[in-house]
């Protein structure tokens, strides 16, 4: 036997990006199938259609987020970022799949929103057709940021349009909590929402900057450090927005907020969703990444951010799908709260995560390494 | 370049620059003090006066029982926060630019405090009686309620103050014994400021081992102080927002009031630094590039502040509750309109101006500026504690609250007690920080050195120690000798001094992380479990049902007894590691071999022996050119 079948030479780099892009494009597809199939499951249309909101809202805030990451570091004059920089703008891959599915969630709407139909006390804001129109309108606004951000990254500084892409992605994402997840239940409002919605989007996508890094060439452990310190910091930043809505909602006891944290403190099975979601993704880091070690070992962090994802989108969950069992008529009731992850929650998670991650193979094909002029591997 | 000019400066010209600042002042100062301190005694004398006579003589009255007290207590606690945001949180970000603003803010963190936690007792009216509010054992089993967020401010406030001091004082512990090194040289041991730095600088003296204890327990200075910055803000917020007012009950409450205390605390370090630069001519070291990075930091604080001024009528509306609705419309089209929109045009619409580089560079409108945040984020204060008890639920209840000339009066002496705390600063302690200047600066170029302080003659080389001490003046070249030495040499005993904290000498020495993290963690797990076992146990002491809420399973608002108590024993516990493992005691000797010059611009590399071995010692010292090399028998 030669040594040649002994150790079969490894795949070239461009039969190994199709390889991977053949993969994710076959997640897509069995994403898809399986949605389509939801629609004549237990839960009906409606309840597939809140499978694909629920996606929509952990995969659009991700995305962009991480193309506002490079943003951020280029603007706090960061320059550990280095050769990562091209993982990050690989998020803008995600622009045109986010339109879509909004407008697909535009066009479903008379069927998923509970609320579609009904005259409600904020007139024509929460009009289904004026709410879509605006969201779908500062989402544009927003990837075409991203995409004059990008450009001028990927041949310059990108200052000024850096500058503009972090205000429009926390204006757009506020827009988009407001509409899309506070607005499921219009009786039910907070001064926070916003804030909390592009905050947690932030960390979704430094979360995945991190996985992305780890087998990125420019994936270092002085790097790999450095995003998991930003983990840590947005966990803790995340956490402590959330205990801010707890806190004063439940000193308050007032029946118009306390509608949102009753079926997911007070009863099962949400309130061990919640516990989870507070132990994996809100401390998680805190306590898992605390010493120098945990942060610089490759598979380690590895699991640490898929962990910190999976509870980021079992929250996502947890935002939707209690609002509407414990609205809907009749309304109240401990007995309707179910977890129902199912098919039409997870065939919408495998084809989102399938066309981002195709978008980010496709991208960093096409893009260099190394992006701008103050790009430096420190 | 400013940031190539200051690159070239000498550590020596460093040292000159930032204790020259602290010479005798000319008589304009003493006059200043003097016009600040008849503030300070107008300001007690009112309070003493509002004693004698009742709370009467305030303008609090119902249905407004928090006015212009709390908005200061509310304002002065915000001014505190840049000085840690500061200090702490740029320190864990590397930022370079902190270097040159972070002991002003730091120092003006704790006078803010200090000016913040008088206003709840001048609100007491019988002031005496706080002690009510502490957690002590008292004999008629009396113990505070953890469920009011009046007791969480006390705790969150007082551990605020004790992590602020510790932080503050142990990062000018280098700095101190610089000062003291100088007085000592230039005006003598027994000058009384050579002996003040003697006792603060704790035998401070720049070893190896020294440093790499404090460098460690100071990056964990900065982790616990970084999220108590953001806690403290939010607790002040929640005695607001935890309640059900119209204008007070909003979740955006925490970070909106976290991002207005640092958007008014760095206007108050434009305030404080633009003058100081000039006056003691820091001009040097503290340059326009510095106070555009604060400038550009304003830019977010500006647009957080913005968003909440948006976001709050916005929900008003959108939730159709119509007291909420009734309130935004009264505070923006009643009475209180003028202030509403002066309080937007002062913090966001002047602010914004930022966004111009020419205007970030202009020290005369940065100044201008920041006295208008200033008094933009007082009238916000103002705004949001009196404006909504004036006008809540039921018409017939709605009042009107203005100040009297007492309340203006120490309104106003607060300030002049917070400036004159920061004058006498100004002149007793280092304004800047001279070892961090000293690392910013770099040390790879041979440059021209300054003159040299004269050497210490008193008992440097003892004639009980032994052993040899090449003198270099160059961080590499001391590393270089570092390396040669361990590598080449059988002398396994070794020390070095340094002026600054280099990164690579620990790792030269093969020195450890050292075990004062251990005690960082033990304290803050200490705390930790120690804060829920204090709000639970004195809540199963007294058991009483206090707004509909479970007295002894609170869990939720527990959370913040616990998080306090974790961050202020994680913190002292941090200081005692520190202060044990670097062998630091207030007034603690320095070693015999410890040259004056070492916490000025030199550097030391000690080799340790027996007398016969000195030769041995001296030939491995020589071979790495040191600029001096003295045996010591």
């Amino acid at each position: 036997m030669s040594s040649d079948d002994a150790h079969p030479s490894p795949p070239r780099p461009v039969q190994r990006h199709l390889l991977r892009q053949a993969i994710w494009l076959a997640v897509l597809i069995a994403g898809v199938i399986v949605w389509l199939i939801s629609f004549g499951g237990g839960g009906g249309a409606a309840r597939a259609w809140r499978g694909l909101l629920i996606s929509f809202i952990f995969f659009t805030p991700l995305s962009a987020g991480l193309v506002v990451w490079s943003a951020a570091v280029l603007l706090s004059n960061g320059r550990w970022i280095g050769r990562l920089e091209r993982a990050a703008l690989s998020g803008f891959s995600f622009a045109v799949p986010s339109l879509v599915v909004l407008a697909l969630l535009w066009m479903g709407s008379g069927t998923w929103l509970p609320w579609s139909g009904k005259e409600l006390s904020q007139g024509v804001w929460l009009n289904r057709h004026f709410v879509f129109a605006r969201d779908l309108g500062a989402l544009i606004v927003l990837w075409a940021l991203a995409a004059w951000y990008v450009r001028r990254r990927t041949s310059g500084d990108g200052r000024v349009a850096g500058g503009w892409l972090i205000v429009t992605y926390c204006l757009v994402m506020s827009l988009l909590g407001f509409d899309l997840v506070m607005a499921l239940d219009p009786k039910w409002y907070s001064t926070l929402w916003g804030g909390y919605f592009f905050i947690s989007g932030l960390y979704a996508a430094v979360t995945v900057w991190t996985l992305l890094a780890i087998w990125s060439p420019g994936g270092t452990r002085d790097r790999m450090h450095d995003l998991a310190k930003l983990i840590v910091a947005f966990s803790i930043l995340t956490a402590y927005l959330a205990y801010a809505h707890v806190l004063v909602q439940w000193y308050g006891n007032i029946p118009h907020e306390t509608r949102f944290l009753v079926p997911r403190m007070n009863f099962e099975p949400w309130r061990s969703v919640s516990v989870a979601i507070v132990a994996a993704a809100y401390l998680g880091p805190l306590v898992l990444l605390l010493t120098i070690r945990a942060k610089r070992t490759r598979w380690f962090l590895a699991a640490v951010a898929l962990l910190v994802l999976s509870a980021m989108w079992l929250e996502r969950c947890w935002l939707v799908t209690p609002t509407v069992q414990w609205t809907a008529p009749p309304a109240m009731q401990p007995d309707q709260l179910r977890l129902a992850i199912g098919l039409a929650e997870l065939g919408p998670l495998a084809a989102l995560g399938g066309v981002l991650a195709l978008g980010i193979e496709v991208f960093t094909a096409l893009v260099p390494p190394r992006i701008g002029q103050g790009a430096q591997d420190l | 370049m400013a940031d190539t000019e200051a690159a070239n400066l000498t550590y020596a010209q460093i040292d000159d620059d930032v204790l020259g600042a602290m010479k005798k002042p000319p008589a304009a100062y003493f006059a200043f003090l003097a016009v600040l301190a008849t503030g300070v005694g107008v300001f007690f004398i009112t309070w003493q006066y509002q004693i004698q006579v009742g709370m009467g003589v305030a303008g609090v009255s119902h249905p407004v029982g928090w006015g212009a007290y709390i908005g200061n207590f509310v304002f002065w606690v915000g001014i505190a926060h840049s000085g840690t945001f500061i200090s702490a949180i740029l320190h864990l970000l590397r930022s370079k630019w902190r270097d040159a603003v972070s002991r002003a803010s730091e120092a003006m963190t704790i006078f803010a405090v200090m000016t913040a936690g008088l206003f709840p007792l001048i609100h007491l009216g019988r002031f005496w009686t706080f002690y009510y509010i502490l957690p002590y054992p008292s004999q008629r089993q009396i113990w505070p309620d953890f469920l009011s967020p009046l007791v969480l401010d006390v705790l969150a406030i007082t551990t605020y103050l004790i992590v602020s001091m510790i932080f503050f004082y142990v990062g000018m512990i280098p700095d101190l014994a610089s000062a003291r090194d100088r007085i000592a040289a230039t005006s003598g041991a027994n000058h009384w400021r050579a002996r003040l730095y003697r006792i603060m600088a704790l035998g401070w003296c720049g070893a190896a081992s020294q440093w790499n204890h404090y460098g460690r327990a100071y990056l964990y200075f900065a982790a616990l102080a970084t999220p108590l910055v953001i806690s403290v803000h939010s607790v002040v917020s929640w005695d607001f927002a935890v309640g059900i007012l119209p204008g007070w009950h909003e979740t955006i409450f925490p970070p909106y009031f976290v991002a207005g205390a640092i958007h008014s605390g760095l206007a108050m370090v434009l305030t404080l630094m633009i003058p100081l630069r000039r006056l003691l001519r820091l001009g040097r070291l503290v340059k326009v590039e510095h106070f555009e990075s604060v400038a550009k930091t304003m830019i977010v604080t500006t647009l957080i502040v913005g968003y909440a001024y948006v976001i709050e009528p916005f929900i008003a509306w959108y939730g159709g509750n119509v007291f909420e609705k009734q309130w935004f419309w009264w505070v923006s089209t009643g009475e209180r309109a003028p202030l509403y929109y002066l309080m937007i045009a002062l913090n966001v619409l002047a602010p914004l101006t930022l966004v111009f580089r020419a205007a970030r560079r202009n020290v005369l409108w940065l100044f201008i500026l920041s006295l208008l945040v200033n008094a933009g984020m007082w009238i916000e204060r103002y705004q949001i504690i009196s404006a909504a008890t004036a006008h809540d639920f039921l018409p017939h209840n709605w009042g009107w609250y203005s100040m009297t000339w007492v309340e203006i009066a120490i309104t106003a002496g607060a300030f002049t007690l917070f400036l004159l705390f920061f004058t006498a600063f100004a002149k007793l302690l280092p304004v800047l920080p001279m070892t961090e200047l000293k690392e910013s600066v770099g040390h790879h170029k041979d440059r021209a050195l300054g003159q040299p302080l004269p050497r210490d003659p008193g008992g440097r080389i003892a004639a009980s120690a032994c052993g040899v001490m090449a003198v270099f003046s160059r961080p590499d070249a001391l590393l270089e000798a570092l390396k040669h030495v361990r590598r080449n040499s059988t002398l396994k005993e070794l020390e070095v001094f340094s002026p600054l904290k280099l990164g690579e000498l620990s790792h030269a020495l093969g020195l450890p992380h050292g075990p004062v993290r251990f005690w960082t963690l033990a304290g803050a797990l200490l705390g930790l479990g120690g804060g829920f076992a204090l709000a639970m146990g004195s809540a199963a002491v007294n058991n009483l049902i206090a707004g509909g809420k479970p007295p002894v399973m609170s869990i939720v608002p527990y959370c913040v007894v616990a998080f306090e108590g974790m961050i202020l024993l994680g913190a002292i516990f941090n200081l005692l590691g520190m202060l044990f493992h670097a062998r630091l005691k207030p007034g603690g000797r320095l070693p015999q071999v410890y040259d004056a010059r070492f916490s000025r611009d030199r550097f030391g590399l000690f080799i340790a022996c027996e007398l016969e071995r000195i030769n041995q010692a001296r030939s491995d010292l020589a071979a790495t050119a040191p600029e001096e090399l003295h045996v010591i028998r």
